[in-house]
């Protein structure tokens, strides 16, 4: 199984991975959707975008299998901004998922940033 | 669980699924809906509205999930095995497991629980040149 971003992007989107008509259109929503990870604190500090096919999912996560999560965030996203649906259920429910995979990744990110200090001992008053 | 979305998902026409779903119930029982307090309770819980999203982005918002029955009123997302007073208040998996969900228009669901075979889903009217008429 293929760990291309594009192609799995593509496939989730249902567009067939041979059919290169929208690729450029799917990188760029892509490529913005990666800018809102890296604001939400994921991914290289640098910034993370893709050119093509050949980019995988461990060049953005490091390998972490906690920020798994990125890839269904980024089909919802990429979803709603590329092939938004027609009815407003849809894009409501797709909006939601969205925004609960966010705040799940976020919470990923704030474990990893402000863990819990250690308690050091008060000193006794002289 | 007799009816689960595995099977169902097998049914390519809306036909296919709907027979495979009809229960042909008794008005109020088949839901809880004699039970409001409870019926409130659940369908206002977050556990019940995060679901609910799910299963509608599953089926794209397509009544029984068929491809081209978009679902644009009356939203409604149906348990394939219904619930009881029992089995809401006990907690049980079918409540919560998309297994046993679907998404359904109101006109739908109630000829799932109410109706019979007979039942035709209202489907988009195609218009023409010249059709200025109403329908």
């Amino acid at each position: 199984m293929t760990d291309s971003i594009l192609i799995n992007t593509k496939k989730t989107l249902g567009i067939d991975v041979l059919y290169t008509a929208f690729d450029v259109d799917i990188i760029l929503h892509i490529n913005s959707v990666f800018s809102t990870l890296n604001q939400l604190g994921l991914g290289p500090i640098e910034g993370f975008s893709i050119t093509g096919n050949t980019e995988i999912w461990a060049a953005f996560t490091g390998g972490d299998m906690n920020l798994n999560a990125v890839k269904s965030y980024m089909y919802l996203r990429v979803r709603l901004l590329f092939d938004p649906p027609s009815t407003s259920y849809l894009i409501t429910s797709l909006e939601e998922q969205a925004r609960e995979l966010e705040w799940r990744l976020n919470v990923v990110r704030e474990f990893e940033t402000y863990p819990i200090p250690p308690v050091e001992p008060i000193e006794e008053a002289v | 669980m007799t009816r689960s979305y595995s099977e169902l998902s097998q049914f390519e026409t809306f036909e296919e699924r709907y027979a495979y779903l009809l229960l042909r119930g008794d008005v109020g029982r088949a839901t809880f809906g004699f039970d409001r307090y409870l019926n409130q309770m659940f369908y206002g819980s977050r556990e019940w509205k995060q679901i609910r999203h799910f299963v509608v982005a599953r089926d794209n918002a397509c009544d029984l999930g068929v491809p081209g029955f978009e679902v644009n009123d009356r939203l409604l997302v149906h348990h394939m095995n219904p619930l009881t007073k029992e089995i809401v208040i006990y907690g049980d998996e079918l409540t919560l497991d998309p297994e046993n969900l679907i998404t359904t228009t109101l006109l739908t669901h109630n000829a799932l629980h109410f109706g019979n075979a007979s039942f035709k889903p209202r489907t988009m009217i195609q218009r023409s040149r010249g059709d200025t008429r109403l329908w």
